[in-house]
This record gives C-alpha cells, sequence and structure tokens, in this order.
C-alpha cells in the first residue's frame, strides 16, 4: 500500500510521552489501535477531527504532530 | 486483528456456508458426494451451528471488553466494501432486467420446458447476487484490512 501525503512524528511523540503504547494512545482518542498504526506508518490520513484529538493528547497544534508533502 | 475484520471474516464465512446449503438445496448433493450424503447435511449442519455460535461468541465478548471497536477508518473501509457490493448488484439487476425482457420476446417462440425454466432462473439469480454482492463486501474490507488502509 503506497504511504499517503501526510506523514507525522506520532510514533516519536508516543516514545518521549512515557512511551505511551498505541493502545494508550487509541482509548485516548476514541479510535482503535490498528488505526493509530496504520497513521503512524502514513498507511492512513486521520480526519480533521481524529488529527486534533491525536494532538491534543500531545499538547500540540496539528502541524506539530502532522505535515503534508505535497508531490 | 481488529474486531471489525474478525466480523468481516464471520459475514464472509456466513455467506459460504449459506451458499453451500443453498447449492444442496437447488441442486442436490453432488454425484460424487452421495455415498457420504448423509455426512454431508450434517457437516453442513454443523458448520451453521458453528458460525452461528461464533458470530454470537464475537458479539457476547464485544460488548464485554469495554474498548473502542469501531472508528473512522472501519467506516471508510466499509463504504468501500459497499461500493463494491452496490457494483455487483448494480450489474446483476441490469442483466436481469435484460433477461426478463429476452424471455418476454422468445415467449411465443420458445417450448413450455425452456420457458418454465428461465421463469425459475431469475429467483436463483436474486440469491446468488445477494451472496456474491455480500461476500464482495466482505472481501474488499479484507483486502484493505490486509494491506493497510
Amino acid at each position: 500500500m503506497a504511504k499517503t501525503a501526510v506523514s507525522n512524528t506520532i510514533r516519536h511523540l508516543r516514545f518521549h510521552h512515557n512511551e505511551m503504547t498505541q493502545q494508550d494512545l487509541a482509548d485516548r482518542v476514541g479510535a482503535t489501535r490498528q488505526t493509530i498504526n496504520a497513521i503512524e506508518a502514513a498507511k492512513y490520513s486521520p480526519s480533521l477531527e481524529l488529527a486534533f484529538r491525536i494532538a491534543r493528547v500531545f499538547d500540540l497544534k496539528v502541524e506539530e504532530v502532522f505535515s503534508f508533502q505535497e508531490e | 486483528m481488529s474486531r471489525q475484520e474478525v466480523y468481516s471474516w464471520a459475514s464472509l464465512l456466513s455467506n459460504l456456508a449459506f451458499l453451500l446449503v443453498y447449492i444442496v438445496i437447488v441442486f442436490g448433493i453432488p454425484s460424487i458426494l452421495e455415498p457420504y450424503s448423509g455426512n454431508v447435511i450434517q457437516v453442513l449442519v454443523v458448520l451453521v451451528i458453528v458460525d452461528l455460535v461464533f458470530q454470537g461468541v464475537i458479539s457476547i465478548q464485544g460488548k464485554r471488553i469495554p474498548m473502542v471497536d469501531r472508528d473512522e477508518r472501519d467506516d471508510q473501509i466499509e463504504a468501500k466494501g459497499f461500493k463494491m457490493g452496490y457494483y455487483i448488484f448494480l450489474v446483476s439487476i441490469i442483466t436481469l432486467i435484460g433477461h426478463l425482457f429476452v424471455v418476454n420476446v422468445l415467449e411465443p417462440f420458445a417450448d413450455a420446458d425452456y420457458l418454465e425454466i428461465m421463469k425459475q432462473l431469475p429467483m436463483h439469480y436474486l440469491v446468488f447476487t445477494m451472496i456474491a454482492g455480500s461476500s464482495a463486501k466482505s472481501i474488499v474490507q479484507l483486502v484493505h484490512y490486509r494491506r493497510g488502509y
């Protein structure tokens, strides 16, 4: 599966937040662990709402977690 | 494997079990399996019971574990499955309309036995379409879950 144009630093951020697991993050944002895994691997672009939820968990702005690389 | 993926597998297996039962009811047991005809029916009955129990266990377990089991990605994958199912239904309905038209045109010229078969065909065709559409939906979902979406 091709990677999406939206990349992110979630894996890095989780590591620096007490090594938060994908399941912990999924529970906090109301998603499944598989979705968090797909987002981290840039195989799935989250909705704006989910992106905001994820950014809020790390007390960051959306653009600090996600970046868009136009081809 | 996510719970939605398990549901997709269960749905696909249900469809296949239903298809097997339907084929045996409509066409009878294939001649090669006739010596085991009692066993074949038993196997099919067991298959359907196992499937129902399996789906029940998944459903009960899903209610007991307080975790998110469905999110926006599952909805999007399901939408892709529905899209494929819709295409199959659409093509089937169009071909069925064509079939009915041809039967009506041929009615004055065809013999009675042929017409009788042709008039029974749409019912079987619709059942197969239902199974094919539902199976295609499950397969598309499983492909997306396995490949990553």
